[in-house]
């Protein structure tokens, strides 16, 4: 082979992340008829998503999947991608991805030495709790674990409650012990890290589409002659399609799951959520014009 | 040699007031996330300090580079005497300051790498304080040089005061 | 990969710094897979940047303020009250305070120390032989690591990936259980040798002494139910335990009993933070070594062996005590457990052993090291207070050894006594 691939990624080796790699893999070794090998690493063996990020960078690892949240670090604009209820469905988020804003979005990669292949499936995060929330007002002094940016931290500020940061790998002995009160995740991780166990509601809020990117090292991308870049380019949308079906699969499996082991499911009137939690909107974009253009143009995409 | 050892020394008893500073900032940031969660909830008060996290990470990471660094100059580093101290002085002399020298290549490779790192980091933010996170990258690099500049002044200070430099730990201050 | 921990131990054996040779031997495989340097700091950043990790300066400064501000004298006065009118009292005084200390202190070394300056003279004026009494000091210390907070335990939790609050509650009752059989067997050694004075029991002169001490030391006794009370009771998490243990040993020290002045401060938090320093930067290259590891698939293969010698978990865990006995022997404890953790909890857990029952018996195994020659943390500090040499402690040390041992060995045979608290 000419070309060797690693793509890392945090999630288990039964998750959608791996899905999209592994079929990448499989049609990108058969079709380049062996030039590209592929090796994926899961479960974060190759270091969680800052660490994966900056071994895009700097060429140490091909590429992955990683969450749109983590790289807001480094690009700046997409700070937008973590504000609550930017889109009002997931579908409304698959559309305006896929298209020119989408392309425009990912281009902004490649200043930071990366290049993106596609935005992967939408991870819509709701909340995980052990007290019933049926409607916003239940949300009031809420102490709930939340993914540590400020889209997320200043989102639930909004809501009312009392954002807690904390080691993920802690929450779950954190909600046994009311530590916290809640936590807002996926519903297929939910199921497969157990928090079903240990708590008592769901409530689909979906506050945030959390998008996901496949992404490439961009020193590796120009080492590719042109022929394998439209092979590769191909075969990651290919992918990434199929990684969308089974990720919302596993979602509505995490929900029945959830249901089965007597979790109550509440789904809220979300007019009140939207309402408060998009007034945290300018606190998150204060100071990110690039971030602000985006909002421009989705909201424009949108006819809003 | 006495001269630079001297002020090799002087920098170090900045140091340790650094290093103090450090970790009053972490137990600090600490306790003032429980105060947050417990004591202002209680009196109905709702504000959330993820800062205070953010920030007691990375002051901890300053502490173990700076603290590495110092501890290099009693050789305080963990580290296994007992094999060199049982070989004989004509073995175990030369061995020593074999280990030395490693010790400041490898500190070198450190500050090398550490500094390429830094580069990398300012393009990189912190999610909560939006600093650039070559602020955070700094620590190493500084830490290596500070490695560098203390296993001289431990190899100095061993010269000048004719000890025996496979002994390097049983002079260290007393906690 | 046997190049590669040859190299690691050939380093260590030469008197590199433990931190440095881990970076050293990973470097080796940096070079042959032509990954670029920047390789280091990315891993390095990633293992210390952690809300987890944080915990561990702090208990190791609430252990420093602890002994600077007296609390500890106040619960070794209060030990002594309550069992030194039997015979060989006093030994059990050193093992009830190692264990009440360490309820709140979480190292061993800070517990052999602090419980050895205070107790060994004063086991010498009764006529105590040193050795017997550096031997006690040194075997109770391990207590320090065992009952929670422990900072190996934090270590563990961090490298392995296991949470710290079940580690701790899981520490709990092996640790009473080793206190109870170490008390025992030091009364039992006592009786035998005729050690020390008997004092004639007198129950009111008893409860009297008792409450006058408890009097004395109950702002200190409190320290023990606010932490440990605070993790298990699920009203604060084990980092911010430590940040509470902090500020509670500093406001003893300074405003309550007043021998902690604002001027010995800087001091002793610069102490604290260079003794953490020293750990946590292990805990950095040890990262980097485990990632060289990774790069060789080295966990898989050494899983394979030992899937090849056994497939019975009872011989496994026979297999990984004698193994991590003889690692005890030579090496630092919190060193084993971060180069060792990450390896062996992966080969646990196919062999259905759960991860926080495995920490225990890790952390158990490597404090039995602590007290085994020729390195051992609290032998050197034990032998240093009582002027002893280590020869001359090996008769009465190699009972509690053995006693040490037998709590190892049920400790992991019998799962339910680590996990009893978790569920
Ligand atoms: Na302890
Ligand atoms: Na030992």
């Amino acid at each position: 082979q000419e070309h060797q691939m690693t793509l890392a990624h945090v999630l288990s080796d039964q998750s959608p992340y791996q899905v999209i790699l592994e079929e990448f893999k499989t049609l990108i070794e058969d079709r380049s008829e062996g030039r590209i090998a592929v090796e994926v690493q899961c479960c974060g063996q190759a270091g969680n998503e800052t660490r994966a990020i900056q071994s895009f960078r700097t060429g140490i690892l091909t590429g992955g999947m990683v969450g749109g949240s983590s790289l807001e670090t480094v690009v700046p604009a997409y700070r937008v991608l973590s504000l609550p209820y930017l889109f009002d469905s997931k579908q409304q988020a698959y559309d305006v991805l896929q298209s020119d804003i989408g392309t425009e979005m990912l281009s902004k990669l490649e200043e930071f030495d990366m290049m993106g292949l596609g935005f992967g499936s939408i991870y819509e995060r709701s909340i995980a709790s052990t007290v019933p929330i049926t409607s916003v007002d239940d949300m009031a002094g809420l102490k709930i674990r939340v993914l540590p940016t400020p889209g997320f931290v200043e989102a639930y500020n909004s809501l009312g409650t009392q954002p807690t940061p904390m080691a993920y790998g802690e929450v779950f002995m954190a909600m046994q012990n009311q530590v916290v009160d809640a936590l807002e995740i996926s519903p297929d991780a939910y199921v497969a890290d157990r928090f079903h166990e240990a708590t008592t509601d769901f409530t689909l809020t979906n506050t945030h589409q959390s998008t996901t990117i496949f992404v490439l090292s961009r020193s590796f991308w120009e080492g590719l002659p042109e022929d394998l870049q439209t092979m590769v380019q191909d075969a990651a949308a290919e992918a990434i399609a199929a990684g969308i079906l089974v990720h919302d699969e596993l979602a509505d499996a995490g929900l029945e799951t959830a249901r089965a082991a007597g979790v109550t499911i509440h789904e809220p009137d979300l007019a009140p959520f939207m309402e408060k939690a998009r007034m945290s909107w300018p606190v998150i974009l204060d100071g990110h014009d690039d971030a602000a253009g985006f909002l421009t143009q989705i909201e424009a995409s949108l006819g809003r | 040699m006495t001269v630079l050892l001297a002020m090799t020394d002087r920098l170090n008893k900045v140091l340790l007031y650094i290093l103090a500073g450090l970790l009053a900032l972490v137990s600090v940031a600490v306790m003032a996330q429980v105060t947050v969660r417990f004591v202002l909830t209680t009196v109905g008060i709702n504000i959330s300090a993820p800062w205070t996290e953010e920030l007691a990470r990375y002051a901890l990471i300053w502490m173990v580079f700076l603290g590495a660094g110092y501890g290099m100059r009693h050789t305080r580093l963990i580290s296994m005497e007992f094999g060199i101290q049982s070989l004989p002085r004509r073995f175990g002399v030369p061995l020593r300051y074999a280990v030395l020298l490693l010790i400041i290549a490898f500190s070198a490779l450190l500050l090398k790498a550490g500094l390429d790192f830094v580069a990398l980091g300012r393009s990189e933010t912190s999610p909560v304080l939006g600093i650039t996170k070559d602020w955070v990258y700094w620590a190493m690099p500084v830490g290596a040089a500070l490695l560098i500049l203390n296993t001289f002044a431990h190899i100095a200070d061993t010269v000048i005061a004719k000890r025996d430099i496979r002994l390097g730990a049983d002079h260290s201050p007393q906690d | 990969m046997a190049i590669l921990i040859l190299v690691l131990l050939s380093l260590i054996a030469i008197s590199v710094p433990i931190a440095m040779a881990l970076g050293m031997a990973a470097l080796i495989v940096l070079q042959e897979r032509s990954i670029p340097l920047i390789a280091i700091p990315q891993v390095v950043f990633e293992s210390l940047d952690s809300f987890t990790l944080m915990a561990l300066p702090l208990y190791v400064l609430a252990g420093h303020l602890m002994t600077a501000g007296g609390i500890a004298t106040r619960l070794v006065e209060f030990a002594k009250a309550l069992v030194s009118w039997v015979r060989g009292g006093l030994t059990a005084a050193v093992v009830l305070t190692s264990m009440l200390f360490a309820t709140i202190s979480g190292s061993s070394a800070a517990t052999a120390a602090a419980i050895g300056s205070m107790l060994i003279p004063q086991m010498e004026r009764q006529r105590y032989p040193r050795a017997f009494s550096a031997a006690v000091t040194a075997s109770s210390a391990e207590l320090g690591v065992i009952i929670p907070p422990s900072v190996a335990m934090i270590v563990y939790g961090v490298t392995t990936g296991t949470s710290i609050t079940e580690l701790f509650l899981a520490g709990f009752l092996p640790g009473l259980m080793i206190a109870g059989s170490l008390m025992a067997t030091v009364i039992a050694m006592s009786w035998v040798k005729s050690y020390g004075e008997r004092q004639s029991f007198f129950m009111p002169d008893w409860s009297r002494a008792v409450l006058r001490s408890m009097g004395r030391a109950w702002a200190s006794l409190l320290m023990p139910v606010l932490i440990l009370g605070g993790i298990f009771g699920g009203i604060f998490t084990a980092t911010e335990a430590a940040g509470i243990a902090v500020f509670y040993a500093l406001f003893l020290g300074l405003f309550v009993y007043r021998e902690l002045s604002f001027r010995q401060l800087p001091q002793i938090v610069a102490q604290a933070a260079v003794t953490s320093a020293v750990v946590m930067i292990i805990v950095a290259f040890a990262a980097m070594f485990g990632f060289s590891l990774h790069l060789l698939r080295a966990p898989q293969a050494i899983g394979a062996l030992l899937t090849s010698m056994t497939d019975d978990p009872l011989v496994f865990l026979l297999l990984v005590n004698v193994f991590l006995l003889i690692v005890g022997m030579f090496m630092e404890t919190f060193a084993a457990i971060i180069i060792l953790g990450p390896i062996l909890v992966p080969i646990a857990r196919a062999y259905g052993i759960e991860a926080t029952h495995f920490g225990i018996i890790m952390i158990v195994n490597l404090a039995v090291g602590m007290v085994t020659p020729p390195v051992g943390v609290n032998l050197f500090i034990a032998c240093g207070i009582a002027r002893v040499s280590m020869e001359k402690l090996m008769r009465p040390l190699s009972v509690l050894l053995l006693v040490l041992i037998v709590n190892l060995l049920i400790i992991t045979y019998v799962p339910g006594i680590s996990l009893a608290l978790i569920r």
